[in-house]
């Protein structure tokens, strides 16, 4: 239920419904706001709880059908947001600071949170307990959305891109394409694309707004928090927000390409390759920009791509995390085309950052990636460790600069 | 602080009012106070700091005895127990530049002394020592020293009263090749979008990473005769011992295992492993070989393809890795493995 700013949720059912998954022995849910004394650990997942009210489907393949998504009318639920937490062994999990210097570097420490702690049966493998971890934060983010669906929205946002065939009229803005590369492999490590897994998938155009549907969500469970893409940051993707944001202004949005990460250098560049036709031939783009996700080789993906859409005569600009030592020094990529002359940095993952204790600790007795509690003392960790706080889209204030 | 910052002055022959290039090979010597340049310091220190002395040496010298002067001019240093150093500016000189830069580095290095110098981007002497030294941007001559200095003593201060330094644009230093974490008024997201804009209308766009400078190793020469080489093995892959005793890192990798293959036909499933997290290790679980060809080594040795198979595994995890570990990782490999004698390596990757 939601009076007027105020979201009241009904946390018995939300704990039965998420419950209902014979997949778990333990659900345990928690609120927690920005600027509480809380460290919330073992984080896999954020969430924004959104729901479709009209045409169409929401998180196709998960909630909704695998029908049209990226039309129609999407109630959104801004300033919440859904966290999966869990032990997964040996896993990634982040840490996330409502309050102090953690929190002043990821967004996710100014929503408000609910918070699911699940723990998988015994016999449930891990690939399992991934899959039912994602449909129990996307039960979660839809659930709460629901509050929203008879009330007016304060404010009433219009994403809305012409069909190509109308969109070569020529303007004389230029013409920009987004090639998204994901990063998708084996359980634990798989983006979902409605609801299947893209591993030998080929670059395909997607509409912007199938982003903002959750045409993507992100199971990438055992990747570093800071080289992968949350699903909150895929279903808010500020680089699709930013080209909207300019569409008919400043230049003409003409889609977006997905394309995967490919485990062989022959696959990287047949998927590069028919990116960059798309892009230079479907799209017609006159620029490009890149971004990707995981951490060394995925390098070698972005240069192919930025190095293809070069070669056919369009420009690009590269997001880009370091992988540098914790001093900052080293070399920031480990693979690097000539073609590359436009790469934003999104920081170094591995710089430390201290946090204070903290009043209260949500999530665990201990993590998953064997850093030793106990966890409301001060800690030094690695930035990747901070959910988002490096960001492959740009969903990050921090960035990497010379000293 | 309550008490002043005790400064230091470097300086050449020249500035040290000695002489011209006729006196460019005289040996270090201090005095104290202020000397030439060292009258503008001691005006902008004010208050708050104060030449206690200034080295003066020949560039020549310098230049032509550099191990030989880094002892006499520390020899000089050390008993006034400085708080900073502060040498030239050298602007475009560069025999002074790289006594400047090098007496920097042992400052800090020897005695742990913050030190600044400046020097124009082109001085040989930048080279030497940006990563060590705070090297503020100067003009390529001397007309550039009030600005020069000036920004000399603020960044002095700064480093000796231990407050933050700033970005190198700002406090006018050359950047050092070291990368922090800012905060950035924007989303990333939003600089890339500009810059694309820019770089598509023939702008100035902005540029984050420079090119990493990759190493070029030339392949050793082909083998000549198999049938008397010791070959190794070496992976990347994370095969260890059940239990992983070394605690090899299942990712980022700082050390590496070495494992006796002696006796050894295959490797069994039932005592290796890999703890990689870079991939899924199912099948090499299932069958070790399968990343490690012990089974096939052994059989080439047997009908003597190759004349041994060395006896240890070389083993470490390559996710994630800094590049700088890497390099140790394998030099250090190598340098084991040639001491060994062995002309080849099947080096598997996963």
């Amino acid at each position: 239920m939601i009076q007027g700013q105020t979201l009241f949720v009904n946390l018995k059912e939300l704990r039965e419904i998420i419950a209902e998954d014979p997949r778990f022995s333990k659900v345990e849910i928690e609120i927690v706001h920005p600027g509480d004394n809380v460290r919330v650990i073992n984080v896999l997942d954020v969430i924004e709880p959104r729901i479709k009210v009209e045409g169409g489907e929401i998180f196709p393949g998960w909630i909704g059908g695998t029908g049209i998504v990226g039309m129609g009318k999407t109630n959104v639920l801004k300033g919440v947001g859904v966290v999966e937490v869990g032990l997964m062994k040996g896993s990634q999990c982040g840490i996330l600071d409502m309050k102090g210097p953690g929190s002043t570097l990821t967004y996710y420490s100014s929503l408000h949170h609910i918070v699911l702690i699940t723990d998988p049966k015994p016999g449930i493998d891990q690939a399992e307990y991934s899959y039912a971890l994602k449909m129990a934060g996307l039960k979660a983010a839809t659930y709460l959305a629901k509050a929203s669906v008879s009330i007016e929205p304060d404010e009433l946002k219009v994403y809305e891109i012409p069909p190509l065939s109308r969109s070569s009229i020529k303007t004389g803005l230029p013409r920009i394409a987004y090639l998204y590369i994901t990063e998708c492999h084996e359980p634990l490590k798989e983006p979902f694309i409605y609801g299947d897994n893209p591993r030998r998938f080929f670059p395909t155009i997607f509409h912007p707004n199938e982003f903002m549907d959750g045409a993507m969500v992100s199971c990438l469970y055992d990747y570093s928090p800071g080289l992968k893409n949350f699903t909150y940051s895929i279903m808010n993707n500020p680089v699709i927000e930013g080209l909207y944001e300019r569409h008919g202004r400043e230049l003409i949005f003409v889609g977006v390409v997905v394309a995967n990460t490919h485990l062989n250098l022959e696959e990287k560049k047949r998927s590069a390759s028919m990116a960059a036709k798309l892009i230079r031939f479907v799209l017609g783009a006159d620029g490009v920009l890149i971004t990707k996700e995981g951490g060394g080789h995925p390098d070698i993906d972005l240069m192919e791509c930025c190095e293809q859409c070069e070669l056919l005569g369009i420009k690009s600009s590269l997001i880009n995390c370091e992988m540098l030592s914790p001093d900052g020094t080293g070399n920031s990529m480990v693979a690097f085309s000539k073609f590359a002359n436009c790469i934003i940095s999104v920081g170094n993952i591995e710089e430390m950052v201290d946090l204070p204790p903290v009043e209260r600790v949500i999530g665990g007795k201990e993590m998953a990636i064997g850093i030793k509690g106990p966890f409301d003392r001060p800690m030094r960790i690695p930035i990747r460790l901070i959910p988002n706080a490096i960001s492959h889209v740009g969903f990050t204030h921090v960035r990497g600069e010379e000293f | 602080m309550a008490q002043k910052v005790r400064v230091i002055h470097y300086i050449n022959q020249f500035f040290g009012q000695v002489g011209g290039e006729e006196k460019a090979d005289i040996a270090p010597f201090s005095k104290e106070g202020p000397i030439g340049p060292g009258m503008l310091l001691r005006h902008l220190l004010g208050e708050k700091g104060e030449v206690i002395a200034t080295i003066v040496c020949g560039d020549t010298y310098f230049a032509n005895n550099i191990e030989k002067a880094k002892k006499e001019v520390l020899q000089l240093l050390a008993p006034h127990k400085p708080d900073l150093i502060l040498a030239g500016p050298a602007f475009n000189a560069g025999r002074y530049g790289i006594a400047c830069g090098e007496v920097c580095k042992l400052a800090k290095e020897e005695l742990g002394i913050e030190t600044v110098t400046g020097m124009y981007p082109e001085n040989p002497g930048v080279e030497l020592c940006r990563r060590e030294v705070y090297i503020i941007e100067t003009g390529s001559s001397a007309r550039n020293m009030t600005e020069a200095m000036a920004k000399m003593v603020q960044l002095g201060f700064k480093l000796a009263f231990k407050e933050t330094i700033g970005q190198p644009q700002k406090e006018g230093f050359l950047p050092r090749g070291i990368r922090r974490n800012t905060i950035s008024e924007d989303f990333g997201s939003e600089r890339a979008i500009r810059a694309l804009l820019a770089k598509i209308k023939g702008e100035p766009f902005s540029n984050e990473i420079k090119p990493p400078l990759f190493d070029q190793v030339r392949p050793a020469p082909p083998i000549k005769d198999l049938s008397h080489s010791i070959i190794a093995l070496v992976t990347e892959g994370g095969l260890v011992p059940k239990g992983n005793p070394d605690h090899i890192e299942s990712a980022r990798a700082t050390r590496y295992g070495v494992y006796s293959l002696e006796g050894l036909d295959r490797l069994d499933k039932e005592r290796f492993e890999s703890i990689h997290m870079g991939y899924d290790t199912t099948f090499v679980n299932e069958d070790p070989n399968r990343l490690v060809p012990v089974d096939v080594m052994r059989e080439m040795e047997q009908e003597g393809v190759i004349g041994a198979l060395h006896p240890y595994l070389y083993t470490t995890t390559g996710v994630a890795t800094f590049v700088e570990n890497s390099k140790k990782i394998g030099r250090d490999i190598a340098k084991t493995l040639k001491e060994a004698e062995v002309s080849g390596v099947i080096l598997t990757s996963t």
